[in-house]
C-alpha cells in the first residue's frame, strides 16, 4: 500500500505527480496506467474489505475527501460509455457477476476493426452455452467494456496500439460464473486466455476508510452531482464553473483546504459530469451537444493543470470564459493548444496574458474557428469561410453517361443487389466478370459508434497489402458469374438507400473509357466502356434482424454486352468500411472561396445533387458513338471527341461551340476553359452557344 | 495471369512514393491519351497532367494506403486498380480520405496509366 500511496497519491506539497499526469494529453489513460499498476494485482489477490489502508482512519478531513474523490476516479476511471451503462444498471445490484479476461490481445482476430473484441465475446458466449443450445437459449454476455480506453478517443488509425495490454471485463449471469472461470487457459485464436473473477465493488470500498463519519465515494459523488446540477443551465447549454472557491457547497466539502484535494477535485468533477450526462442523454452526439459554453471565470488559475480535463469532457466547446484569472503567457495555456477545435468565442480579459502583444495572433493561430476574442470580433464570416476551405476543394460529381446506360445500370444494380442477387447476376454478369471485395478497417467513422464485426466479409477480403500469398490472392478473386454467386449468397443481406429519395447519400461518377476488348472480335481497336465509381452507405441486415450501417466504395467497369441494358459487368471491386457519413461529397459551395476560373465553370455541376437524375449533359447533344472508339475512327479523333465532351460538360456549350473552343486552343482543355470563362464574363457568348436548359 | 496483383502493388507503391517525393516525376507513367480526373477536373495528356499535379495547392503530401485491390480488366493484360487510403497535406492535422482508381495498360513489357481517377471520400 505504500507503493499505492507513493504513486497514486502525492502529498500536499508535491505537485510533481499531478503535473506529470496533467501534462500528458490523456489524463484518463495516464491515470489509469498508474492505477492499474497498483491495482491489477490487488484486484486479483485481494478480497473485499481485507485491505483497509493502515492509518486511513486517522486521516484529516481533507485527506479523506481526497480518498473519496480518488475512489470515484477509480470507480469510473475505466470510463468507456458502456461501462457507464454498467454502473448505471448497478453491475452487482442487478445480480451480474463480473469477470476479467486478460491476454486476449494479439489473437488471430486482432485485425478486426475492434481488435478482436467482438470475436472474443462471441467465442466466450459460445463456450458458455451448452452444446445443444438453440440460439435463443444461448448464453449472453450482457455488458462489455475495455478498461483504460476512453472509447471516444479511439481513432481509427491507432485503435490497435491503444488497446494493447488491456483487459476486458464482462458481466455475466451468476449461474454462468463457474463455467466462465473454467475457461481460464482456453485458447482463443492463438492466445491463452486468463480469466478471473473481478470484484469492482470490493476495490471501490477497499479504498475508503471504514469510519462512518468520513465522506464515502457515493456521498462525494452525490454532492458533486448536486453541485453540477446547480451550475448547469441546460437551456443555455452553459456550465458555469466560475468562482469555485467561494461556492458554499464546495467549501463545506473541504475541497479547497489542501492543494491535494483541490487538484483532484476538478478531474473527479468532470468524471461525475460524464457519468451523469450518460444517464440523461443516450447518444454520444446529444451528450457532446449538451454544453456549448463553459465559464471558468475568476478561479485564480495560473495554468491549466487543475482544469485540463475540461478539454476531454467538452471537446466541442464553442464558448469559453477564462477571464479574471492569472494566466501569464501562452505557455500557461499550452495544454489546450490543440483542444477545442470548434471554439468560436474565447474570453481571456483581465488576465495578464491578454496584455501581451502576441496575445491575439497566438490565439488566432491556435483556434482556427475563433470569431470573438475578449468581446471583440477577430474574424469575419468571410475569413472563416475562406479558412474552412480544404486544401483540395471538394467538388460536385462528374457524371458523363452514354444514353443513360450508367444511370439505368446503377438504379437496377443496387435494387437487384438488395433484393435479388441471383437475378442481378443472371442479367449483367457473365463468365468473364470478376468480383473482389476488401475491407478498409482504417477508414474513419462518422460518430464514435462501435463498428460491427466484419466476420462475414473478412475471409474474402482481398486487400493486396495484407493478402500476400498468390494462392490466397487468387482464391479471393471471384471469376465468373457462378463463383460470384456463391460468394454473394454468403454475404449478409443489404439495404441500400433509394437513390431518388436520398440522393445526398450517394456519390456516383461515371467516365467513358476506350479500348476495351470487343468480345465479338469485330472491332480491332476495341470498344468503349464505362468506368463507374459509387460511394455510399448501406444497412446490413444481420442475424436476428440486427442492422448495421456501413459505408462502401465500389468501382465497376462496364462493357457492351448481351446483358440487360446492353451492358455486361467486366470488373466489380467493392470496398466496405465503417460508416463515415456523406459530408465528404457535399460540394463546397462558397463562391467566394473558389478561384475565378473554376467559378466560371459548370454552374450546373456545383448545384447538382450527388446523383445522376440528370446527367451533366442534358438531352442527347452528341451523335451516337461520339467520343467512343469505332472501326475506322482514329485514336486521335476519339481523344479529340472526348475532349469536346469534356468542354461540353464543363461549360454547358453545344458540341459545335465546344469543338471551336478546344480546337482553337490547341486541344488544351485548361486553356479552353479559361478562354470560356473570360468570354462568358465579357458576355460575348451568344445564347445559342449553350445547350438548352444549362444556363 | 497472376502477375497482375504484383504489378498493381508495385505500381501503387511507386506511384505514391513518387507522388509524395516529387510529383512532377510521375510524367513517365502517363501517355498523351491518358486522362487524370482529380475531383471533377479531367485532364488529358502528359504535360497537362503533370501541370495539374504540380499545381495542386499543397507542398508536402503523404499518402497512406489502406486497401488495394486489382483485377485484370481485359485479356490484353490491362489492370483495374482500386485504392482507398488517406493523405496528409502540409500542416493539416486531419487526414483526408480518398479512393483512387487506375486503369493500367501494358506497353512493351511495362505499363502506363490510361485513367487515373482521384476522389476524396471523407474530408475528416
Amino acid at each position: 500500500m505504500k507503493n499505492g500511496k507513493a504513486r497514486g497519491r502525492p502529498s500536499a506539497s508535491d505537485r510533481g505527480g499531478i503535473r506529470k499526469r496533467g501534462a500528458a494529453k490523456k489524463v484518463d489513460r495516464e491515470g489509469d496506467l498508474v492505477m492499474d499498476g497498483n491495482t491489477t494485482q490487488a484486484r486479483a489477490k485481494r478480497g473485499r474489505g481485507d485491505s483497509v489502508r493502515s492509518g486511513a482512519s486517522s486521516g484529516t478531513r481533507s485527506q479523506t475527501s481526497t480518498r473519496a474523490i480518488d475512489a470515484i476516479q477509480k470507480a469510473i476511471s475505466s470510463n468507456s460509455e458502456s461501462q457507464q451503462a454498467n454502473i448505471r444498471q448497478g453491475g452487482r445490484a442487478s445480480n451480474l457477476e463480473q469477470v476479467r479476461v486478460n491476454n486476449w490481445k494479439g489473437s488471430k482476430a486482432k485485425s478486426n476493426p475492434d481488435g478482436g473484441q467482438e470475436s472474443l465475446i462471441a467465442f466466450l458466449e459460445k463456450k458458455l452455452s451448452p452444446p445443444d443450445a438453440r440460439a435463443s437459449a444461448r448464453a449472453r454476455i450482457t455488458k462489455v467494456f475495455i478498461t483504460s480506453v476512453v472509447l471516444s478517443d479511439v481513432l481509427s488509425f491507432s485503435v490497435m496500439s491503444r488497446l494493447e495490454g488491456d483487459a476486458i471485463i464482462v458481466s455475466i449471469k451468476p449461474e454462468l460464473l463457474n463455467r466462465m472461470l473454467q475457461l481460464n487457459g482456453f485458447n482463443f485464436a492463438g492466445k491463452i486466455l486468463e480469466i478471473e473473477k473481478y470484484d469492482e465493488a470490493g476495490i471501490d470500498q477497499s479504498m475508503l476508510p471504514v469510519n462512518g463519519s468520513t465522506p464515502t465515494a457515493a456521498d462525494t459523488k452525490a454532492k458533486m452531482t448536486a453541485f453540477l446540477a446547480k451550475r448547469f443551465n441546460r437551456e443555455n447549454k452553459l456550465l458555469d464553473l466560475s468562482d469555485l472557491r467561494n461556492d458554499p457547497d464546495l467549501i463545506a466539502m473541504g475541497i479547497f483546504q489542501s492543494t491535494s484535494t483541490e487538484s483532484k477535485f476538478f478531474p473527479a468533477l468532470m468524471k461525475v459530469w460524464e457519468l451523469n450526462l450518460s444517464l440523461v442523454f443516450d447518444s454520444p452526439a446529444a451528450r457532446r451537444q449538451a454544453v456549448e459554453s463553459v465559464s471558468l471565470r475568476a478561479n485564480k488559475l495560473e495554468n491549466l493543470k487543475m482544469v485540463t480535463t475540461l478539454a476531454q469532457a467538452f471537446p466541442d466547446l464553442k464558448n469559453l470564459d477564462l477571464s479574471h484569472n492569472d494566466f501569464k503567457d501562452a505557455q500557461s495555456l499550452l495544454a489546450w493548444r490543440h483542444k477545442f477545435e470548434n471554439l468560436e468565442l474565447l474570453d481571456l480579459s483581465n488576465t495578464p496574458f491578454s496584455a501581451d502583444p502576441t496575445f491575439k495572433d497566438t490565439m488566432l493561430k491556435w483556434y482556427l474557428k475563433l470569431r470573438v476574442l475578449n468581446g471583440i470580433e477577430v474574424r469575419t464570416a468571410e475569413e472563416l469561410a475562406a479558412l474552412k476551405k480544404s486544401p483540395i476543394p471538394v467538388q460536385a460529381p462528374y457524371f458523363r453517361d452514354e444514353g443513360c446506360i450508367a444511370e439505368n445500370f446503377i438504379r437496377a444494380f443496387f435494387s437487384g443487389y438488395d433484393n435479388d442477387r441471383n437475378g442481378l447476376l443472371d442479367s449483367v454478369y457473365d463468365n468473364e466478370s470478376t468480383f473482389t471485395l476488401n475491407i478498409n478497417t482504417a477508414a474513419p467513422r462518422a460518430q464514435q459508434a462501435d463498428v460491427a464485426a466484419w466476420d462475414a466479409y473478412i475471409k474474402n477480403s482481398r486487400n493486396l497489402l495484407r493478402i500476400t500469398h498468390l494462392t490466397a490472392r487468387m482464391s479471393r478473386s471471384h471469376n465468373g458469374a457462378e463463383k460470384i454467386r456463391k460468394l454473394w449468397n454468403s454475404l449478409p443481406a443489404t439495404r441500400h438507400p433509394d437513390i431518388a429519395a436520398h440522393p445526398q447519400d450517394w456519390l456516383i461518377e461515371c467516365y467513358p473509357i476506350p479500348g476495351l476488348v470487343d468480345p465479338t472480335g469485330q472491332s480491332p481497336t476495341g470498344v468503349g466502356g464505362l468506368l463507374i465509381t459509387v460511394h455510399g452507405k448501406y444497412d446490413e441486415i444481420g442475424k436476428g434482424s440486427k442492422i448495421d450501417t456501413r459505408s462502401f466504395d465500389r468501382t465497376f467497369v462496364l462493357g457492351p454486352g448481351g446483358g440487360a441494358g446492353g451492358v455486361r459487368v467486366i470488373n466489380d471491386i467493392l470496398c466496405c468500411r465503417a460508416y463515415g457519413g456523406n459530408e465528404a461529397w457535399a460540394p463546397e459551395t462558397e463562391g467566394a472561396a473558389q478561384p475565378a476560373a473554376q467559378q466560371a465553370t459548370p454552374q450546373q455541376s456545383i448545384d447538382q445533387a450527388a446523383v445522376p437524375p440528370q446527367p451533366v449533359v442534358g438531352p442527347p447533344a452528341t451523335p451516337e458513338g461520339y467520343g467512343m472508339p469505332a472501326p475506322g475512327k482514329s485514336e486521335t479523333q476519339v481523344q479529340q471527341e472526348q475532349l469536346v465532351i469534356q468542354v461540353m460538360s464543363q461549360t454547358g456549350m453545344t458540341l459545335q461551340y465546344s469543338e471551336l473552343a478546344i480546337s482553337g486552343n490547341g486541344w488544351d482543355l485548361d486553356k479552353a476553359l479559361q478562354d470560356f470563362a473570360k468570354l462568358k464574363e465579357q458576355g460575348t457568348l451568344p445564347p445559342e452557344a449553350f445547350l438548352a436548359g444549362t444556363v | 495471369m497472376s502477375a497482375f496483383t504484383e504489378i498493381a502493388q508495385q505500381f501503387v507503391q511507386f506511384y505514391y512514393q513518387t507522388f509524395d517525393a516529387d510529383r512532377s516525376s510521375l510524367a513517365g507513367l502517363y501517355r498523351d491519351h491518358s486522362m487524370l480526373t482529380f475531383e471533377t477536373s479531367s485532364i488529358q495528356g502528359v504535360s497537362s497532367i503533370v501541370e495539374k499535379l504540380t499545381s495542386l495547392p499543397f507542398q508536402k503530401v503523404v499518402h497512406k494506403v489502406n486497401t488495394l485491390d486489382a483485377q485484370p480488366s481485359s485479356q490484353d493484360g490491362s489492370i483495374l486498380v482500386m485504392v482507398t487510403g488517406a493523405l496528409l497535406v502540409d500542416e493539416e492535422q486531419n487526414p483526408m480520405n480518398y479512393t483512387q482508381s487506375f486503369n493500367l495498360i501494358p506497353e512493351n513489357g511495362s505499363y502506363y496509366v490510361q485513367n487515373d481517377i482521384f476522389r476524396l471520400i471523407y474530408n475528416a
